[in-house]
């Protein structure tokens, strides 16, 4: 097996919309390169409105219009170990080979993804339909039941329809969902947002549980840097569209290094902390014109002139770890 | 009781309530009238020049209020009324076509009335809905933007202009023959089927050339919302096939276009006196218009007891049916 199950180079994209009647790119994916490890949690962490969600799709194929993809590659390993190149795929292709059999995608809004008009089980069994699958339809509604028990849902939301249900348990009947097919990969965008805190740990905890025994890899969206300090083996930073810094979670938890991240971290709670952490100054920039440089300059305290006018190079300070950021390339 | 069960009785009591208080102000209104089917009968005749003396006249009206039943007191009136419907299912003389029974001057027409105009919105109902759909989610977006606009210049023009054109078009332009009589035939029901279907054709494919615009419009705008519904793009990128996501689409825009069809054949009981008119066919619209200009009080309120039943039926089956259809309507006391 090759160490990594994806790889993603260059990786360019964002939204064509009209402004009025002026055509503009919001360039929400800028330069993106990493790749996920088998058998890992990878983090995805930023603030709001940095691109996440956008990677994400472009990652599964999602892309629908206004998406637009602009250039870079995507390659996977699939479960027979062939090495496909996504977006040389034609999307009936990607649709039979890859998704939901290779990578499944829990998408942000998922307590509003299901089907009002049909029962739970039966978006299960909809989904084997969709891919030919064969199955034994009280063998897997049995499996299916208990899966949601695991999962911490009475198993008589099989039956229901998802208006009965409350926002957290259609979260879980998505995650679910996503597991049907023990794909390699799961990108899981916000997951647990509609759950309270110890749901939102139960459910960590499964679907890690889940992942380790299928030795599948998961890349965890999140803005919320506690549930990246609980799950994450190795953690991608985005500011703006691009990732700034990589590296693995103690790393990255133990000496940031770029400002933005340290703002980030900084702004996390501990335990014992008698004062409220200070957060970031400033509001993210504008992705239609993003600032020129560092797009993290107006911001940053440790501008300089540099960062003003020229993009940071990627600097790599190990194999699994880099930054973006000026301040590192001179030190090397 | 079962819940559903007490849920229907419910329901059909509310129905036939809803028939009741219909015909109690159909009753009241139409005594509102200020003149009645003697006074009327009488004025005809002098207008034509049938000499009556004043004693003469009051004489023929006494008889004549006698005669239907207008010279009791009304509230009497509205018993007997009440007794008729309710009880003995007559619904008395029609005053106009005295002494024939309203039953049977509603039933020679309203069968003619009810072929055409069923027909007419069920037709209609699919063609606009299947085009609306197909056009939804056809990828050639030139053609079904094209029908779409042809369909939205079409919509506000009323439909006798719309017809009328087409009539002169279709008789002085293609010189083709207008068909045009019938009614009083007698036959075994299958010849008369045929007969009133051979006659109704015409009107039918006229009605339906320029009746499909409304659902087609409908449709194809809940359609193209449904595609962009969140669990359309999630069942999409589950890696549904393009068949099972059309079914999708298809099987939730749907849902409201039956409550516009159900509610549009309830109103088919009063006929149509404009296409009756323009078509010069016989049906219950005539009917209708004839009761209330010879003050047939009787007549008036058999037709609208059908529309008013039909009214309420429709609603009692969109009641019953929509927890069938849409799992989110639950019969109450329904888990
Ligand atoms: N459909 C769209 N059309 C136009 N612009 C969009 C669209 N979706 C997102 N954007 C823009 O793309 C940028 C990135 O959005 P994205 O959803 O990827 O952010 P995110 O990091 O996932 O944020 P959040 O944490 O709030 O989910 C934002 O500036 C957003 O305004
Ligand atoms: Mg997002």
């Amino acid at each position: 097996m090759p160490k990594n199950i994806l790889s993603v180079e260059n990786l360019n994209g964002g939204y064509e919309v009209f402004v009025g009647r002026r055509r503009v790119f919001v360039h929400a994916v800028d330069d993106v390169t990493f790749s996920l490890h088998n058998n890992e949690v990878l983090g995805v962490a930023g603030e709001s409105g940095c691109g996440k969600s956008t990677l994400a799709k472009m990652i599964y194929g999602a892309i629908i219009p206004p998406l637009l993809v602009k250039g870079g590659s995507i390659s996977i390993t699939t479960k027979g170990g062939e090495v496909l190149n996504i977006n040389k795929l034609s999307i009936d292709e990607v649709r039979r080979k890859i998704w939901w059999i290779e990578i499944s995608y829990i998408p942000q809004n998922s307590m509003n993804v299901l089907n009002p008009l049909k029962r739970i089980k039966d978006q299960f069994i909809d989904v084997f339909r969709y891919h030919g699958i064969k199955m034994d339809k009280t063998e897997t509604v049995e499996h299916l039941r208990d899966t949601l028990t695991t999962l911490g849902l009475p198993p008589e939301v099989i039956n229901a329809y998802p208006h009965q249900l409350s926002g957290g348990m259609r979260q879980r009947v998505v995650i679910a969902l996503s597991l049907v097919f023990n794909p390699r990969i799961i990108l899981a965008d916000e997951p647990t947002t509609a759950v309270d805190v110890v749901t939102q740990r139960t459910i960590l905890s499964l679907l890690k549980e889940w992942r380790e025994n299928n030795k599948s890899s998961l890349v965890l969206i999140s803005h919320d840097m506690s549930v990246h300090a609980y799950m994450d083996d190795r953690i991608a930073i985005m500011y703006a569209g691009n990732v700034v810094e990589l590296g693995s979670s103690l790393d990255i938890f133990k000496e940031p290094l770029h400002p933005y991240t340290r703002a980030l971290i900084e702004s996390l709670i501990r335990k014992g902390d008698k004062s409220i952490r200070k957060g970031l100054a400033g509001q993210p920039p504008d992705l239609i014109n993003p600032p020129p440089g560092c797009r993290f300059h107006p911001r940053c305290p440790y501008v300089m002139n540099i960062c003003r006018s020229e993009e940071p190079v990627t600097t790599f300070l190990d194999n699994d770890r880099y930054v973006r950021c000026w301040l590192y390339t001179s030190s090397r | 009781m079962h819940p559903v069960a007490r849920y229907i009785l419910q329901r059909g009591s509310l129905a036939l309530l809803v028939v009741w208080i219909g015909l109690t102000v159909t009753f009241v209104v139409s005594r509102l009238m200020p003149f009645n089917a003697a006074e009327l009968l009488i004025s005809r005749l002098i207008s034509q020049g049938v000499a009556l003396t004043g004693e003469e006249i009051e004489a023929m009206k006494k008889q004549l209020l006698e005669l239907y039943g207008l010279d009791k007191p009304v509230v009497e009136q509205y018993l007997v009324f009440l007794r008729n419907y309710m009880v003995t299912g007559e619904m008395g003389p029609s005053f106009a076509f005295f002494p024939t029974s309203v039953r049977d001057v509603i039933s020679k027409a309203l069968p003619w009335s009810l072929l055409l105009l069923i027909m007419a919105s069920v037709v209609s109902w699919f063609i606009g809905n299947g085009i609306g759909i197909l056009a939804a989610l056809t990828k050639r977006r030139r053609i079904s933007n094209i029908l779409e606009n042809v369909a939205i210049a079409f919509q506000p023009i009323p439909f006798a202009v719309l017809a009328i054109s087409f009539l002169i078009f279709y008789a002085l332009v293609l010189k083709l023959p207008i068909p045009s009589g019938g009614y009083m035939i007698t036959g075994s029901p299958v010849e008369m089927l045929l007969y009133m279907s051979r006659r109704a054709a015409f009107p039918l494919m006229i009605l339906v050339m320029f009746g499909w615009f409304g659902s087609f419009v409908s449709m194809k705008a809940v359609a193209l919302k449904m595609r962009e519904e969140d669990f359309i793009i999630y069942s999409f990128l589950q890696g549904a096939p393009t068949g099972s996501i059309r079914y999708m689409i298809f099987r939730n825009s749907i849902l409201p276009q039956f409550t516009i069809l159900v509610l549009g054949l309830s109103r088919v009981f009063i006929g149509s006196l404009l296409v009756e008119y323009i078509f010069n066919y016989p049906g219950i619209g005539y009917i209708l218009q004839g009761a209330i200009a010879n003050a047939d009080y009787n007549l008036m309120l058999g037709v609208l007891f059908f529309a008013t039943i039909a009214t309420a039926v429709a609603t009692f089956i969109l009641d019953l049916v929509y927890p069938l259809i849409d799992p989110r309507i639950r019969y109450p006391g329904q888990g």
